[in-house]
């Protein structure tokens, strides 16, 4: 990091003017406040545990960099999770000696691990960015918070698929049967089924009968509940037409891989899943962990993950560009219907419900 | 030398051959209590722990994962699917490897060992990566379907993966190496003398396959049956992926209690009904290979 900066210096006039001001202005706001002044002599090491691939690659780049830049004291190291299941493990595995300060974690798994005592009450004077965060992103007493949100959608294969669908009710059109993937035994399930029951004019925290009556419609369209390699690469290799599956990586694939897979976000809205970050509880380097939270729900981390990974921001002070918020939420009604869930009801039922979608769909398709 | 003094002085050297014999075994039993016994005895525990994730935290028992997996009938049905799944793939893999194997055996070419490496060589490759093979065969838009309809034989595309047959074909012939290589070693008993001698009292061939071949490789052929049976049971990977999410095998779902919902007592309660299932199973051929042998 600090290599790449000098080269940016030594090699442009502009930027080292720019820096230096900016380094003047930092200089005069530290003076300002001793809060500040603190945050910078903050020293020590951030360990976060987190997702892999594609995801840890942005994390680093739009979020640690940035911070250590900022920060040039307090050293982050990044270790990569294969799920969340993995990084739980871990964490349980080191309760009682903690290597870990800060864990990203699907939000499921994360109410889980805070009940079990794995995860720090956060401080608000120390994480103060908290008061710009939703009251539904603050779990279980503020022990995890969400950060991002990755909009469940439909994704199709752009060479067989001429009119991609517009509504979740596409699913069940008979012209596209054995054409779809849905992995649907877990988190995915878990998200679809509030959305059916909307669609059915229910509501989730009553029943999700409904929900699973609609999936049924659709189940003997579907091809694979078990896509593999994963829901993207069935598309790209043509085997399916359609894949119910995340937005984010399917933006990033279609950017990358010649636009082979297109995302259609139904109009009827969606659920993100919500990826929270936790502060582990007996830290060793509480003070500078706190202080890399409050930066990553910071807006300029927020937004600056938004863009680049397509994942939704939590945030609420954050201001998407239209053709970001397109892509992150699809048209404008869809994003006019966009959801929430309540995750601490929705944790509670979990396995109910993938074990009702399992049972009842799956194992009779 | 008294008779009484013989029996002491043959023991001393036995106790001490006994004694070289315990301290020569001892690496490999400190190995196998620590690579075995030790992740067995904390599967037992984590199977009576209580908290759905507490597993590794002790705390205290409960025998709920149990009430559990014995008082829902889906587990029952699991538990036979799985079943079911291991006679099918042990059956199909025995006949399809007994011809080979016994080919292997009694060859005397001089490429016999070329051929008996070529047997086993699809082992050096990932099971996971010959899955993702049938699945280009047995595909909608595999090899065979692709054939069929360009040969105009079937109308639309015949669902060969993503159900139990997909599962069972890969399992299949991904466990038929195991299999040949069982039945080699447990064919050392077939002597090609004692066929001539059948042969020349006026046996034919089918006589002598059935009379003198067949049980002096049956010890083989049920080693290969029970190998095959209990790796079948346990794969998890093939009837995931090629049973398209609808195969429900007891290793799919224990890794999914393990993995998605996080239920691990429940996943090592479902781990020791398999291990139960195991056990009886090798009981129930160590019978049948005693009866063999008498």
């Amino acid at each position: 990091m600090t290599t790449c900066m000098e080269n940016r210096i030594s090699g442009n006039g502009i930027s080292r003017i720019l820096l230096r001001a900016g380094a003047a202005v930092a200089g005069m706001l530290a003076l300002l406040g001793t809060a500040q002044a603190q945050d910078a002599s903050t020293k020590g090491t951030v360990n976060i545990v987190g997702f892999s691939g594609v995801f840890a690659d942005n994390y680093q780049k739009f979020i640690i960099d940035p911070f250590k830049a900022k920060y040039p004291g307090i050293d982050v190291t990044y270790q990569q999770s294969k799920n969340s299941a993995e990084t739980l493990a871990l964490l349980t595995l080191q309760r009682a000696d903690p290597k870990i300060d800060i864990a990203l974690i699907d939000v499921a798994v994360a109410i889980k691990a805070s009940k079990d005592g794995i995860f720090a009450k956060l401080d608000p004077a120390k994480v103060k960015v908290l008061d710009e965060m939703p009251a539904w992103a603050r779990l279980d007493g503020d022990k995890a918070v969400a950060f991002s949100q990755d909009n469940l959608a439909i994704l199709y294969n752009t060479d067989t698929v001429k009119q991609p669908p517009t509504s979740w009710n596409d699913l069940t059109d008979p012209k596209y049967k054995g054409k779809i993937a849905a992995k649907l035994g877990d988190t995915r399930g878990v998200i679809l089924l509030p959305i059916l029951d909307k669609l059915a004019g229910a509501d989730y925290k009553q029943s999700i009968d409904p929900a699973l009556a609609l999936l049924k419609k659709i189940a003997p369209n579907v091809s694979t509940w078990e896509p593999a390699p994963d829901c993207y690469a069935v598309i790209q290799s043509g085997e399916v037409d359609l894949s119910i599956c995340w937005n984010g990586r399917a933006q990033y694939l279609h950017d990358t891989q010649g636009g082979k897979i297109g995302v259609a976000a139904p109009k009827e809205g969606s659920i993100g899943q919500t990826n929270t970050i936790g502060l582990v509880e007996n830290s060793k380097n509480a003070a500078a962990a706190q202080l890399f939270i409050n930066y990553a729900l910071g807006t300029e981390a927020q937004a600056a993950f938004a863009e680049k990974s397509f994942y939704g921001p939590v945030n609420t002070k954050v201001n998407l560009a239209d053709a970001v918020a397109a892509r992150i939420y699809g048209s404008k009604e869809a994003q006019a219907a966009q959801m929430s869930l309540d995750w601490n009801f929705v944790a509670e039922k979990y396995s109910t419900w993938i074990q009702r979608i399992n049972r009842e769909v799956i194992a009779l398709n | 030398m008294s008779a009484a003094a013989l029996p002491a002085a043959e023991t001393s050297p036995a106790n001490a051959s006994r004694g070289i014999l315990l301290m020569l075994l001892l690496p490999g039993l400190i190995a196998l209590v620590i690579t075995f016994l030790l992740p067995l005895i904390w599967l037992l525990r984590a199977s009576f722990a209580s908290s759905t994730m507490g597993a590794l935290s002790g705390g205290d028992w409960t025998v709920q994962s149990y009430s559990t997996v014995l008082f829902d009938p889906f587990y029952w049905r699991v538990a036979w699917n799985t079943l079911v799944l291991g006679f099918n793939v042990a059956i199909f893999a025995v006949i399809l490897s007994y011809p080979i194997a016994l080919f292997l055996a009694r060859t005397e070419s001089r490429f016999r060992g070329v051929l008996t490496a070529l047997a086993v060589a699809p082992l050096l490759t990932s099971s996971v990566v010959r899955t993702y093979g049938w699945m280009v065969i047995l595909g909608d838009r595999g090899v065979i379907n692709s054939t069929l309809q360009s040969l105009s034989l079937t109308g639309g595309v015949i669902r060969l993966t993503n159900n139990s047959l997909g599962a069972t074909v890969a399992l299949i012939e991904i466990l038929m190496p195991y299999a040949i290589l069982a039945m080699l070693s447990g064919f050392g008993r077939l002597n090609t003398q004692l066929e001539e001698a059948a042969a020349m009292l006026g046996a034919n061939r089918l006589r002598v396959f059935t009379r003198i071949i067949l049980p002096l490789s049956a010890p083989g052929v049920l080693t290969a049956a029970l190998l095959v049976f209990v790796l079948a049971i346990s794969s998890f990977v093939t009837p995931r992926l090629m049973g398209g999410g609808r195969v429900f095998v007891l290793g799919t779902e224990v890794f999914n209690e393990a993995t998605v919902t996080l239920n691990w007592p429940l996943a090592a309660a479902l781990s020791v009904m398999l291990l139960i299932l195991f056990s009886s199973i090798i009981l129930l051929y160590q019978r049948a290979l005693r009866a063999l042998e008498t």
